[in-house]
């Protein structure tokens, strides 16, 4: 198997490079890019790149396989690339700290903008804060998402500007607690949206729901939001 | 005791899992231990913790392991090296277990430590180095490796998730505890179960029969 | 929570909806003209003015092209604020930022007041 590997260590090189390397890949199995990954590390201990969970919960392993985004640990090489060459890039947009890994500082503060916790001063209850099974409904396909940044990383939107711009995986969780039953703050959440940039750079371009390796819709959820703020402004 | 210092989980040894490493287990002790840890962290932060600082032996051990690695300019590869430490854990140190093999391989992994220290470190760099990571993994999961083989070579019945071909019954009179590992002299001692529940009656171990 | 002076609406929101109300108000105006041009088999310069010289026809005209107007101030600050960027114009990427707004601005004021002076026969 022929691989494009991106390759770029701060400590010694000038700038970025592209390796060509070669892989004799093991008959009869079909490898996750994850497991090509870890064959080329120890034939060069040098390769960078994030991993944890190897079984796509973590979010670690988000990266650019082929141009498209995905994570790495539950995405088969034959499906990455079906024509035989693998090209392994960082995720795009985001500053590369070494090789495959990248700065997810603006990423993460995009998230915290949204402020991602329950706001609920009322006095909290004896056990839990009851909700009825189709509030609690609503949640899903909001509360699955593990941070990985493939969307906000495939977003055109937020490679222009990912500092006002909150950003698919942002988005989502943003909608996610306005949804939630459980909480009281739904007018300053929405208030804090309403300027130009934070939700309404989305143009529907749907990268995000096509990469994300959960099957979330971001998209849906900003046109919820859209919603929302609309049947709050007029 | 290091004042500071909290353990959950199935290395606190508080008793309420079997010998079994059932899914969920560790869902559990988060659970319920980790919040009581949390409570207790609450209160021993507002005590103040009587916390124990490192020695200088301590910091030199420390700085003198990370030297040996960033030194180190030639050798077996960390990465070959995992490879065996698996291998030799995966064939000797599953479920199915015997005394012989556990002996030779406890051996073959006095043999691997010697190898490990004095193994290459390829890549030096300073920026987000995964492969010095690795290679101190490498070290720790060879202390827990050979841990986990003396206790076992030492455990002398079949209980739960460790089962010997040498030794197929379970002894309670002399293995109904906790094993403990002691790394500085590679020494095994034993600590009680805690058979007090708070509310129940205790159940008495009997033979495990379906 | 991002505060911005060239947008055109006070919020976000405010831009979202006027630009798709004034994307059907064009439209609107678009098959009006349409519809016209199919349903008139002898054009000629009388009826050409006599049709845009009624009063309807006057105030809706009008009313395109302001909504062209915002719709394209629109369009145009969205547009440049995605790619008029520090990363491609540097550190002086505000300065050439205010400079393409202003000569947008600019075209879209002609665009605005020539048919406008058209439609109500100004000299």
């Amino acid at each position: 198997m022929q691989i494009s590997l991106y390759r770029f260590d701060p400590d010694t090189d000038e700038s970025p490079r592209t390796d060509s390397l070669e892989l004799d890949l093991p008959e009869g199995r079909d490898l996750m890019v994850l497991d090509v990954l870890e064959l080329l590390k120890a034939e060069d201990p040098s390769i960078a790149y994030r991993r944890s969970c190897r079984e796509g919960v973590c979010g670690s392993d988000g990266i650019n396989m082929n141009g498209r985004n995905g994570l790495a640990c539950i995405t088969p090489v034959s499906e990455a690339a079906p024509r035989g060459k693998l090209t392994l890039r960082p995720l795009p947009g985001l500053p590369v700290v070494r090789d495959l890994v990248v700065d997810m500082s603006q990423f993460y503060r995009q998230y915290e903008k949204i402020k991602p916790w329950l706001v609920n001063d009322t006095a909290p209850p004896a056990r839990e804060r009851l909700q009825s099974p189709e509030d609690r409904e609503k949640l899903n396909g909001l509360y699955e998402c593990i941070l990985c940044a493939c969307c906000s990383t495939a977003c055109p939107s937020f490679w222009w500007n990912p500092d006002k711009f909150v950003g698919p995986a942002g988005l989502l969780q943003a909608y996610r607690f306005l949804a939630d039953s459980r909480d009281t703050a739904t007018a300053e959440r929405l208030a804090a949206l309403e300027d130009p940039f934070s939700v309404f750079r989305c143009r529907g371009i749907m990268n995000c729901v096509s990469v994300c390796p959960k099957g979330l819709n971001p998209t849906r959820a900003i046109g919820k939001i859209r919603s929302m703020l609309l049947s709050q402004g007029i | 005791m290091v004042g500071g210092l909290y353990a959950i989980g199935e290395v606190a040894c508080v008793s309420v899992h079997g010998a079994n490493r059932l899914g969920g287990n560790s869902l559990l002790d988060l659970v319920v231990f980790g919040r009581a840890a949390g409570i207790h962290i609450e209160e021993a932060m507002r005590q103040g913790i009587n916390r124990r600082g490192p020695s200088e032996a301590d910091v030199d051990r420390a700085t003198a392991r990370l030297a040996r690695w960033n030194g180190s300019e030639s050798g077996e590869s960390v990465a070959e090296l995992k490879r065996e430490l698996q291998r030799l854990m995966l064939m000797d140190f599953n479920v199915f277990r015997s005394g012989d093999n556990m002996r030779s391989s406890i051996g073959e992994l006095a043999g691997l430590r010697e190898r490990i220290a004095v193994a290459h470190l390829a890549d030096k760099s300073r920026v987000f180095n995964t492969a010095r990571l690795e290679a101190l993994e490498l070290d720790n999961l060879l202390e827990v490796a050979e841990a986990t083989a003396i206790v076992a070579e030492a455990r002398t019945e079949s209980r739960g998730a460790h089962a010997r071909d040498d030794y197929t019954e379970r002894d309670d009179d002399n293995w109904l505890c906790h094993s403990l590992y002691f790394a500085p002299g590679k020494r095994v001692g034993k600590r009680s179960v805690n058979f007090a529940p708070q509310t129940v009656e205790t159940f008495k171990p009997t033979e495990r029969s379906y | 929570m991002v505060t911005n002076v060239a947008s055109f609406g006070r919020s976000g929101l405010a831009d979202f909806v006027l630009q798709r109300v004034s994307a059907v108000i064009v439209g609107l105006y678009a098959l009006c003209l349409v519809g016209f041009f199919v349903t008139t088999p002898r054009m000629d310069h009388a009826v050409l003015a006599g049709f845009f010289e009624s009063l309807p026809m006057r105030a809706f005209t009008t009313l395109a092209v302001v909504s062209l107007a915002a719709h394209a101030w629109i369009g145009m600050w969205t547009v440049g604020t995605d790619y008029v960027r520090r990363h491609y114009f540097g550190a002086g990427h505000t300065v050439y930022l205010g400079i393409y707004l202003v000569v947008c601005i600019g075209l879209i004021f002609v665009y605005l007041l020539w048919p406008l002076s058209v439609v109500w026969g100004l000299p």
